[in-house]
């Protein structure tokens, strides 16, 4: 399709290109007066003439320039300081720094000083709040068997159907190293139930096969502890943190539902099949009557956290172990239930499965004295 | 891994972890308690069953008859009806089962429990297409030690109900169609419908007098006991003297070991339907006569208690107050009884269960089942604890035979 331009809009268009035009041009004339402006500072800091640092010019360039310039610049203030006896400008030169960029850590190559006061400042996260989504299995154990069959000529099978879990977490830090961990999971769980005849010992009739998957749907609200071990470092770039973690946790049924569910007669006596369905194929039934709607659960896991920014990737494991039947004795025969329509009795059965999940941390920081530097300075104020 | 309730450190961790509800951890439960003392069993396969009668081995198992016409029958196929037995543990779970062929139309009726087996009792399709009686005898695995086809080929005979008494003789009661014996001049077909049956069996069944009773009109025979004192009490129903289906009455009578009347009594009020169901003998002498009375178009429970069965005019009728049939009766251990049948439930009949007191007040009622029509049969009460009974359930498009054991509550669940 044609554009048809006119005098005004040409005119708008071309002023609008020159602006942008020129305020690129601006902008890459100040970066290179910051770099030279820079450069001289670092040439007058190596020469010892720290008093003819223009701190001034420098601490302008920092509000317009990148955060790795920032850095820099705030290394170069803070070790000038050092040298100049003045702790205390030092000190706040490394918390802004540390506070707008709360990764900063000094290189190897950095003067010991600024180490040392590095060393001194709480520099991990305090705080982690992040999601992640993930798959699980769940496992079935088998408590107490019931059936409306008999359980002496049948086995019951639980096999465990793959599904899916988001996940909302946050952590505090309690120290350097561990975290308390808070979450709440939306998780759906399934599995797969089998019942059928195991024995030719009666010669009669039986109706036997019975199957369906059960799909049930969480709220998980878990409370632990994770321990992240030291970084492993990694050959191109940042480090890997693995961490442990374990704790309890509470779970809400919302729903639960029986899938695909089918009753077979069995027909091994009759030289004339066909499979007689005694219930109808694919049926969905609600089972959520029949469940227990509170669980509890520990659960075991771990993980390793790659650095993306200001928090982490994260990948994590974790087996959960439920406590609890999820069979509800009351409602087990419930009049005009499930029993009585579909031929199917609950087993007590509990749930534990493992999940992995991927997702995003992200870290918040708050750049303060260690305790045990806090505690040598209120030390050294009573002396 | 399971925690006791009963531990305090299981009840603290239950209570940390489910915290938002630590009433759940008082009276409930990380661990389930492992309790079958109530279930709901299906026997059968596709196709139809039925439940009719119940007993209980010394083991604490049951035994159930019935019949089937499931397709996976491996005598017949499902192509005709047969008697169906089954044989459970405590926990209703199937240790034997038979299938007992003879005709096109087979129906179990009554069962009793010897020692060293069983007697069933069933009716069954003569070649001629007329009901006549079927009794087998078999070991304790339920396979036939002998049979007996009994009642006359030109006649239907329909049994209902078997027992021993003292001298191992089998008695089986039920109807027949052959009305012009014993009957007075000009009694036909006409306006005689059916009688009640009566006969005594030796212990290998081999009969040793067989008696028909009734009026003009339709007798039926449903039931019987053995007294004490050598007689037998016959519980049965008739139309006489109104041949009117909806005008019938309870026919109750005694008869020595010789199978002649010494007493007789009707109950029922005028113009009303009383139908037999059942007797039972009460350790104390007395009798319990149950039917289904009709009331305004609503059946309902009607019972008779007779404090001496051999003195007329002591019946006490009771009619429950409950929208149903009965089909079976069992007195518990510490007095009053527990009952059986079918009730109505939207377009479908769904198991009845109910309680009376030895006052025969009502206590309670119970329904068990969905769509679909379900009956209750015989039932028993092993303890006040526990009421069992055996019942036919619609399942899908199915029939299938049902064990019910209930608490003492008459409900499912522990």
């Amino acid at each position: 399709m044609l554009m048809r331009w006119n005098l005004p809009g040409a005119f708008a268009l071309v002023l609008f290109s020159f602006s942008l035009s020129l305020f690129g041009q601006v902008k890459e004339s100040s970066k290179t007066a910051c770099e030279t402006l820079f450069a001289e500072s670092q040439q007058l800091f190596n020469a010892g003439l720290l008093g003819e640092i223009d701190e001034i010019g420098l601490r302008g360039c920092m509000r317009n320039q990148s955060r790795e310039y920032f850095s820099r610049v705030s290394k170069l203030l803070i070790l000038k300081y050092l040298y100049l006896d003045q702790d205390s400008i030092a000190r706040s030169l490394l918390v802004v720094l540390l506070k707008t960029q709360p990764e900063f850590a000094p290189d190897p190559a950095d003067p010991r000083e600024l180490k040392e006061m590095y060393a001194e400042y709480n520099t991990v996260p305090i705080f982690m709040i992040g999601t992640m989504v993930g798959g699980n299995l769940s496992d079935v154990q088998l408590i107490n068997r019931y059936s409306i069959g008999s359980s002496s000529q049948s086995q019951t099978s639980y096999r465990s159907v793959s599904s899916y879990q988001y996940r909302l977490t946050a952590a505090r830090q309690l120290t350097p190293s561990l975290f308390f961990e808070l979450g709440v999971s939306y998780a759906v769980r399934r599995f797969r139930f089998k019942e059928e005849l195991v024995t030719d010992a009666n010669p009669t009739v039986n109706f036997t096969s019975l199957t369906f998957i059960e799909h049930q749907q969480w709220w998980d609200i878990p409370i632990g502890i994770q321990y992240q071990f030291p970084g492993i470092p990694l050959a191109f770039q940042g480090k890997l943190v693995p961490y442990v973690s374990g704790g309890i946790s509470t779970h809400l049924l919302i729903n639960s539902r029986l899938d695909d569910f089918r009753r077979l007669a069995d027909t091994r006596n009759n030289d004339n099949p066909p499979q007689v369905e005694l219930t109808t194929e694919g049926e969905k039934i609600n089972i959520y009557e029949h469940r227990r709607f509170l669980d509890g659960a520990f659960h075991l896991g771990g993980g390793v956290m790659s650095k993306l920014k200001l928090g982490y990737l994260v990948l994590d494991v974790r087996y959960r172990h439920g406590i609890r039947s999820l069979a509800d004795p009351s409602t087990r025969y419930g009049s005009g239930s499930i029993p009585y329509l579909f031929g199917y009795v609950d087993d007590d059965f509990s749930i534990r499965d493992f999940s992995l999940s991927i997702g995003y941390i992200r870290n918040f920081y708050r750049p303060e004295l260690t305790r045990k530097v806090k505690k040598l300075i209120q030390e050294t104020k009573k002396q | 891994m399971h925690i006791s309730r009963k531990g305090p450190l299981g009840r603290w961790i239950c209570v940390l972890i489910l915290g938002m509800s630590s009433m759940a951890c008082e009276s409930d439960i990380l661990r389930p308690k492992i309790n079958h003392s109530t279930f709901l069993k299906l026997y059968g396969g596709a196709n139809d069953q039925t439940g009719i009668d119940l007993v209980q081995q010394t083991d604490g198992g049951f035994t159930l008859l019935g019949s089937t016409t499931s397709t996976d029958n491996p005598i017949t196929g499902g192509m005709d009806r047969n008697l169906y037995w089954v044989q459970t543990d405590s926990l209703g779970d199937v240790l034997k089962s038979q299938i007992y062929h003879r005709s096109p139309e087979d129906h179990g009726k009554a069962m009793l429990k010897l020692p060293d087996g069983f007697l069933l009792l069933g009716e069954m399709i003569s070649q001629n297409g007329l009901k006549n009686i079927w009794l087998i005898r078999s070991d304790l695995n339920g396979i036939p030690i002998w049979q007996k086809e009994l009642g006359k080929e030109a006649f239907d005979d329909v049994p209902e109900d078997m027992i021993l008494d003292a001298d191992n003789h089998i008695w089986i009661v039920g109807t027949t169609t052959d009305i012009n014996i014993h009957k007075q001049e000009g009694f036909t077909s006409d306006v005689d419908v059916s009688d009640i049956y009566l006969t005594r069996l030796d212990p290998q069944g081999n009969v040793l007098w067989e008696r028909r009773f009734g009026f003009e009109g339709l007798d039926e025979g449903k039931s019987l006991v053995a007294l004490s004192d050598g007689r037998v009490a016959v519980l049965g129903h008739t139309d006489f003297p109104d041949p009117d289906p909806q005008e019938l009455d309870l026919l109750f009578f005694l008869v020595d070991n010789s199978g002649i009347p010494v007493l007789s009594q009707r109950f029922g009020e005028e113009d009303q339907e009383e139908r037999a169901v059942d007797l039972l003998a009460q350790e104390e002498g007395g009798l319990i006569l149950v039917a289904n009375a009709r009331r305004d178009s609503i059946r309902k429970p009607y019972v008779i208690t007779l404090s001496d069965p051999n003195q007329q005019g002591v019946g006490q009728a009771h009619l429950l107050e409950v929208s149903g049939m009965v089909s079976g009766i069992a007195e518990l251990p510490s007095g009053g009884f527990v009952m059986s049948g079918s009730t109505a439930a939207n377009a479908d009949k769904d198991f009845l269960l109910l309680r009376v007191g030895a006052d025969m007040q009502l206590q309670w009622t119970r329904t068990f089942g969905s769509a679909g029509n379900s009956f209750g049969g015989a039932i028993l009460a092993p303890s006040d604890s526990a009421f069992v009974f055996v019942g036919t359930h619609a399942f899908g498009s199915n029939r299938m035979m049902s064990l019910i054991k209930t608490n003492q509550e008459g409900q499912l669940n522990p």
